[in-house]
């Protein structure tokens, strides 16, 4: 297992107060790069549950997971836009069956597919799920104030109504969040029980870090 | 709506052989099982596992 400790921080390097954290939307990083080298940034909300899932990861497999695409990247054209803005990743497991990754991702609040060919490289592509609430499941980003790409909520968080398809909507419904692959139920592999019960918990997340924190200086 | 959709692709187009999108190898079969698998992991467990 790795020994190296991963660290959520501003953009400028500067450490986080987690008696003070900033604002759930505050752009940030993590101080693991993807696997091109690049930062993986993302707001507070998507940089945190990137991290407790390394967590869980190194608890459960013994390795980190790899950032193979993180967001806030225009660069890839076969990802239409999901990556443009916050919450979206590909990702994956080294040694851990693509089948696993997705239930282990899915089961902790990371709404996935395992993408594969014949159109895509083996990858995880999935997005962190916003706290349920609004009048719609794709509104979900754009209440509580993430932006992300236009299939990713179907538009909400970019034009303030649904537009076009909606990943986070096709992930609640069982299904495959493709073209033309929206029918309910079509999804036939592993999803929660219970989807909302799985979204990443924040707070508890900072409290722990806080109290990390403060174990660290009465050390 | 469209029915356009993410991650749209040509599937002869260039950024099929980019790997940075992903990793090599031939695709998993799903198993027959998956979707009656356990919770694979407890969720939410913070104060047990900080």
């Amino acid at each position: 297992m790795s020994a190296q400790v991963f660290e959520i921080r501003y953009l400028n390097g500067r450490k986080i107060n987690w008696e003070k954290p900033p604002p759930v939307t505050k752009r940030v990083m993590w101080t693991k790069r993807d696997q091109s080298g690049r930062k993986v940034t993302g707001s507070l909300r998507t940089i945190c549950h990137l991290d407790r899932l390394n967590r869980l990861c190194r608890r459960k497999y013994g390795v980190d997971l790899v950032v193979i695409q993180p967001p806030f990247n225009t660069t890839v054209k076969a990802s239409a836009g999901t990556h443009d803005f916050d919450c979206c990743l590909d990702l994956f497991i080294p040694g851990v069956p693509w089948w696993e990754q997705q239930r282990f991702f899915r089961a902790n609040g990371f709404a996935c597919w395992y993408r594969h060919l014949p159109l895509f490289g083996n990858h995880i592509h999935g997005f962190t799920l916003p706290p349920r609430e609004g009048k719609s499941i794709s509104d979900d980003f754009k209440v509580h104030g993430f932006k992300v790409g236009i299939y990713v909520d179907g538009g909400y968080s970019l034009d303030g109504h649904l537009i076009t398809s909606s990943q986070i909507e096709d992930y609640y419904n069982h299904a495959f969040g493709l073209a033309s692959q929206h029918t309910p139920n079509s999804d036939k592999s592993w999803f929660p029980k219970n989807i909302e019960a799985t979204i990443f918990d924040l707070d508890a997340y900072i409290k722990n870090r806080a109290r990390e924190q403060r174990d660290k200086e009465a050390a | 709506m469209t029915d356009q959709h993410p991650e749209q692709l040509n599937p002869d187009g260039p950024d099929l052989g980019d790997p940075t999108l992903g990793v090599p190898g031939p695709p998993e079969e799903l198993p027959a099982n998956d979707a009656d698998q356990d919770e694979p992991t407890a969720v939410n467990d913070y104060e047990a596992h900080p």
